[in-house]
């Protein structure tokens, strides 16, 4: 079995670049509030650098990763005491659990999806793609919205689940493999 | 529950905005069909990509220069970590002092050409942003009346002031100063009753604190690394860092919010690495060091300024406990901070343009916008007695009991329920079958729980003969708290700290 024991830092940034998207993405969808995202993807890359000895290179290193992970999710639940505000309790006990018995995903799909997910927004109608900007690059708030485009907050969580939805079903139809 | 409501709970969960209540109805449901808790993934998964996508500080770049200071900020304090065990074992070794001497005498010359060698390389590399070699730091922000002792003779401090070795500031109660290291992003806020003192090292910044606190920024990959703290009881290494650290009564508490610090406890040597989230303390007489969670968040000490109407941002912060328990509080005339009263309201609001809720949960920022020289702060509120708490219930019946509990101060509650905090201030539903025990930490004796009360036909509570059905204690050690009632009624209990164990 071949270790990772002898790879520079340099080499793991490498790795680190290549999965991150991937592995914030896997954190965030065992229901960690989102402030705590990336900082729990950094817990867990550093915690794989101390244990790179341990690796075995025939295993995907985005998967390990995110063993460590939900670990790492799990972990903030039971010691932390303010782990109310890390992750969503319950609901990440579940979550995680649940993603442990899922198989696990062939590392280039992760890679697929997230070109994929780019194709899948230049494709949306000009109106559309402004509204997701201002939701996510500006970080504006359903409420935000909903005040400057005359609606409800509702009625505005509506519409981006019904966005979420159309990009979901043109990201399946690009890889042929859903989002999680 | 319908689809449609349903879809807006995920969606609340996937913005952020979702109650605890909201957050365990939607693990009831996942737990009820599995599918969709692939489903509630996805929405997640498919958000945060959105969000690394368009946010800039989410991008790779983002991260990856965040993960090269977290590698940085391990690596140094691991650094520092072997180098004090090293200390300590050389310490601990027999002397041999003539084989010392023989072998100082000849390395002296050549110690002292690589240190020109390597001290003229350094210098080359961070000439552009040093300063003069004898300033230390400079002052940005203070309150009126503070003194600086400079060799021996007492002068008044003032913005822009340049600090020099061995001056030492000594803050009264209110009085409030903010140091920042010119050319780089590292600030030291010193709070009231503290006093400091900057000294000069060979390497890097060192502070001396005798007694007080601190609250210090220290910008990552600073040309003054490394950032050396020392107390009458400990010793901290600071390398690109947020920490607070107060020194009292034989003891250094050191609390960090970012990033790694590594104190050793100098009665005996022992050091620890303190990271994000965890604090220790050092104490005189030595003993155990360990780091632990971070259990309530500390006091934010506020830099001093003077507010104008222009209201310049004084204040950004993050409150990872939530809000409810903190107020804005003014200085008054006796120097004293109060809760800012009616006519202030329209000057500083909390969600208007001067002290604002940002939109991420958890975040304030605080603009001055008044026109007389006064200290803002933020603290946790006061109004419920220190140690205490106040529970007030509505029974509904057969669909659970809704509870409101809010803590005072410095409370050492425990909970049998995760949603329960056992120390911030929240609401929630407790369903029929669920049952919560709670139990002061330092035993019941030191309380008085008879206060019971209901709330009558005009509104008004009255003192209550009976502890509600669902509500009640259990051999005076904890209270019981049920969803099940056999009446509908709104009351409240009140469980104060008494000044003496067993005193009412």
């Amino acid at each position: 079995m071949e270790r990772l024991d002898n790879i520079t830092l340099e080499e793991f940034g490498r790795l680190i670049r290549k999965h991150q998207a991937g592995v914030r993405a896997f954190v965030c969808s065992l229901g960690a509030c989102f402030d705590y995202v990336d900082d729990i993807a950094q817990e867990s890359f550093l915690i794989a650098w101390k244990k790179r000895d341990s690796f075995d290179t025939s295993r995907d290193f985005g998967n390990w990763v995110r063993g460590i992970a939900r670990n790492v999710v799990l972990r903030k639940r039971v010691k932390d005491e303010r782990g109310a505000h890390v992750v969503n309790m319950k609901l990440s006990e579940i979550l995680a659990e649940q993603s442990e018995e899922e198989d696990v995903r062939d590392p280039e799909t992760t890679l697929a999806l997230v070109q994929a997910l780019d194709d899948c927004v230049d494709q949306l109608p000009p109106k559309t793609g402004a509204l997701l900007r201002e939701r996510y690059e500006n970080n504006a708030t359903a409420s935000q919205l909903a005040e400057r485009l005359g609606t409800t907050g509702d009625a505005v969580r509506q519409a981006f689940v019904r966005l979420r939805r159309r990009l979901r079903e043109c990201i399946q139809e690009r890889v042929g493999e859903a989002i999680s | 529950m319908s689809g449609k409501e349903v879809n807006l709970l995920v969606a609340r969960l996937v913005d952020g905005e979702i109650s605890h209540t909201e957050s365990r109805e939607l693990a009831g449901l996942i737990e009820m069909n599995p599918e969709f808790g692939y489903e509630v993934r996805g929405e997640l998964e498919l958000s945060d990509l959105l969000s690394q996508k368009f946010h800039e500080t989410r991008s790779a770049n983002a991260f990856m220069a965040a993960m090269k200071g977290r590698f940085r900020a391990d690596r140094s304090a691991t650094r520092f970590v072997a180098a004090a065990v090293d200390m300590i074992e050389k310490s601990e070794r027999p002397k041999r002092k003539r084989a010392t001497k023989k072998t100082i005498w000849w390395l002296l010359p050549v110690a002292a050409c690589l240190a020109v060698i390597v001290g003229s390389f350094r210098y080359n590399e961070e000439q552009a942003e040093r300063l003069p070699e004898r300033i230390v730091a400079r002052i940005k922000a203070l309150s009126s009346d503070v003194e600086i002792t400079r060799k021996g003779e007492v002068v008044l401090a003032t913005i822009g002031m340049d600090l020099l070795p061995g001056d030492r500031i000594k803050t009264k109660s209110t009085q409030r100063v903010t140091c920042s290291y010119p050319g780089e992003k590292t600030t030291v806020l010193l709070d009231g009753r503290t006093e400091l003192e900057f000294q000069s090292a060979e390497k890097g910044r060192r502070l001396f604190i005798e007694k007080g606190k601190i609250d210090a920024r220290v910008a990552s990959g600073s040309a003054y690394a490394p950032f050396v703290v020392a107390t009458p009881h400990a010793e901290c290494e600071i390398k690109g860092t947020r920490f607070m650290l107060t020194v009292r009564s034989g003891r250094t508490r050191v609390e960090v919010s970012e990033g790694i610090v590594a104190l050793k406890q100098l009665a005996d040597g022992a050091v620890i690495q303190i990271g994000a989230g965890e604090f220790a303390e050092a104490r005189k007489r030595g003993g155990t060091l360990m780091a632990r969670a971070s259990k309530d968040p500390p006091d934010r000490i506020l830099p001093p300024v003077k507010l104008s109407e222009d209201g310049p941002e004084i204040f950004r912060d993050e409150f990872t406990s939530g809000m409810e328990n903190w107020e804005p509080v003014i200085e008054d005339d006796s120097g004293r901070f109060r809760p800012l009263n009616e006519s202030e309201a329209g000057l500083v609001e909390w969600d208007g343009q001067t002290l604002q809720r940002k939109a991420e949960p958890g975040v304030v920022v605080m603009h001055a916008n008044l026109t007389k020289d006064k200290q803002l702060g933020i603290r946790l509120k006061r109004d419920i007695p220190p140690g205490s708490i106040i529970i007030e219930y509505e029974f509904k019946g057969q669909s659970g009991s809704f509870f409101d509990v809010k803590y005072g101060p410095g409370v050492e509650w425990t909970a049998s329920n995760d949603y329960f905090p056992g120390k911030y201030s929240t609401s929630w539903n407790v369903e029929r079958r669920e049952l919560i025990r709670l139990k002061p930490k330092d035993g019941f004796e030191r309380y008085d729980h008879r206060c019971w009360y209901y709330r009558g036909a005009e509104g008004k509570y009255e003192p209550e003969t009976v502890s509600a059905d669902s509500l009640r204690m259990k051999g005076e050690r904890q209270i019981i708290i049920t969803g099940r009632a056999r009446k509908t009624r709104i009351g409240r209990v009140v469980i104060r700290k008494l000044a003496k164990p067993g005193a009412r």
